[in-house]
């Protein structure tokens, strides 16, 4: 980490962050800060709370109390399950900095990938159409689809089309991108290939955030790991340490499971 | 299908087709049920004008139809006249009985759950000669028997549309519109973009098959004195002393009609299949 980089505010930061459904809690007071440019992996048994923690920070969860901000600035917050949840006034465009990729069903199958990559640029920022194929193209390339744009999703393999929908991310020029499970539900000869698009953006500048079981990758692309269990976070390190030398007793009953 | 022709005129390659079927593999189910149909028909033909089978008490003379065969073509025309009436009508206000049932009011969606089940669970028959006969007596509106046949059947249909539509706009699936709305686009972009075009894929063999179905219905409307196919052949076969002819037209006529329709949803089906994941 650069002195620059310390000083400027996190990329995003959650403060307590409690989310229940009934009985059932599945954020528990978690604080957490996403450093600009960083890559964050976020592991732990499923039902852990990882997949809640992202899409809450992304804005398509509510939550119970606690804080968002993003860049420095709060974007959402709530007092108390009894409160109302607020959010900031031009949370619309705010959130526009946040981009997702999903498990499945990603990409619009009545559109060709190079319609859904242009969709929202031009629909969303009003960027005109030469222009949002050019994005387009240049982001197919980056994710190495530059060939398939005319092609509809159905006809791209499993990892190809979470390439695409990187890509799609990619065109609208987020700051922070959220992997959630991303790889999870392609077949195993498959996840390599948008890993490795993956690892690529980690070097971009890009704020990354990965929910991920791919123990192997988070080591190697990951620049910090938060271990969860049961909705709070129990553990934050750097890869090297956490995977070599955990501290807490959950940690290591978790990294044992996984290396079974 | 986006509605956008800006975004369709996007694409730079061709879109790639899947792997092309030979033209008898696509056209087989089609031929097979052609095939089974004329096959059927032939032998109801070999037996009633042979007079082969049966016990032969009854000599089948289709020439008697001939000069009845307009009258049956215009009721031909006005069962088709009001098939169509009901089906315009029947999805329009079917948008918008979906729309009421997935609002966020509850009053809406209780409003609209209740007509659906009404319409639903109670005959068609019952309907149409409800708004002929009951109808006036509640509200002193008069209506004509065309009118009231498409009035009936209009809100007959209309309840299986909204609930087809509502179904179809269901079935997309949740993460297709969280990631539209990532994307930052509008609920109103998000149903135009989204799930319109895809919920349309998905229920359009459903409305075809309820279309053809109306159309068959529209038989009941003879009780209502309307001069449709149906009544049209009573008359004639009252005319005739031959309703065995007579029907057999008749039947010919809606067959004649309906099949083509059903090739039509077999082949759609087939079609949207390919572009489903």
């Amino acid at each position: 980490m650069t002195a620059v980089q310390i000083e400027r505010p996190p990329a995003m930061t959650a403060s307590r962050l409690s989310k229940s459904y009934g009985d059932h809690r599945v954020l528990s007071d978690v604080d957490v800060a996403i450093r600009r440019g960083e890559t964050l992996a976020v592991v732990g048994p499923s039902g852990s709370g990882k997949s809640t923690l992202c899409r809450t920070l992304v804005g398509l969860e509510e939550f119970d109390r606690g804080e968002i901000e993003l860049d420095g600035q709060w974007i959402a917050r709530r007092d108390g399950p009894r409160e109302r949840l607020s959010r900031c006034g031009d949370y619309r465009r705010r959130r526009l900095a946040m981009g997702m990729v999903f498990q499945h069903y990603t990409l619009f199958p009545q559109l060709t990938v190079l319609q859904n990559v242009t969709l929202a640029p031009r629909r969303v920022l009003g960027v005109d159409k030469r222009e949002a194929v050019e994005r387009a193209m240049e982001v197919l390339e980056r994710v190495g689809l530059g060939d398939k744009a005319g092609s509809f999703p159905q006809h791209l393999s499993g990892g190809q089309q979470q390439r695409a929908a990187i890509a799609r991310e990619l065109a609208m020029r987020r700051n922070i991108l959220f992997f959630d499970e991303a790889t999870s539900a392609l077949d195993p000869e498959l996840v390599s290939e948008v890993l490795h698009v993956v690892e690529e953006l980690t070097s971009s500048g890009l704020t990354l955030v990965i929910v991920s079981h791919e123990m192997g990758f988070v080591r190697r692309a990951a620049d910090r790991v938060v271990f969860m269990d049961a909705g709070r976070i129990v553990e934050v390190a750097e890869p090297e340490a956490f995977f070599e030398d955990p501290q807490e007793e959950r940690s290591r009953t978790f990294l044992a499971k996984m290396a079974a | 299908m986006s509605g956008d022709p800006t975004v369709r005129a996007v694409p730079l390659a061709k879109p790639r087709r899947a792997r092309r079927l030979p033209p008898w593999e696509v056209s087989r189910p089609y031929a097979l049920s052609l095939a089974a149909v004329v096959a059927l028909c032939a032998l109801l033909l070999w037996l009633v004008l042979g007079g082969v089978g049966g016990d032969g008490t009854y000599a089948w003379d289709f020439r008697v139809v001939e000069p009845y065969l307009s009258l049956l073509l215009k009721g031909l025309r006005l069962t088709l006249e009001l098939t169509v009436v009901s089906i315009a009508l029947g999805m329009s206000i079917g948008v918008l009985v979906a729309g009421a049932r997935l609002s966020s009011i509850p009053l809406l969606r209780w409003l609209s759950s209740a007509y659906i089940e009404l319409a639903r669970c109670t005959p068609v028959l019952v309907q149409l000669v409800w708004v002929f006969y009951a109808l006036p007596i509640v509200t002193g509106v008069r209506l004509s028997g065309f009118q009231a046949a498409v009035v009936a059947l209009t809100f007959n249909v209309a309840a299986f549309y909204g609930e087809s539509f509502r179904s179809g706009i269901q079935a997309v699936p949740r993460e297709q519109v969280e990631t539209a709305e990532i994307l930052g686009l509008s609920y109103a972009q998000r149903m135009r973009f989204v799930v319109i075009p895809q919920a349309v894929r998905i229920v359009i063999p459903v409305l075809l098959s309820l279309s053809i179905s109306l159309f068959k219905d529209t038989s009941l409307v003879s009780v209502l004195g309307l001069n449709d196919l149906m009544n049209n052949s009573t008359t004639a076969a009252l005319a005739t002393y031959r309703p065995l002819e007579i029907l057999t037209v008749a039947a010919v006529m809606y067959f004649a009609v309906a099949f083509p329709l059903t090739l039509l949803v077999r082949r759609v089906e087939r079609r949207l299949s390919r572009h489903r994941r």
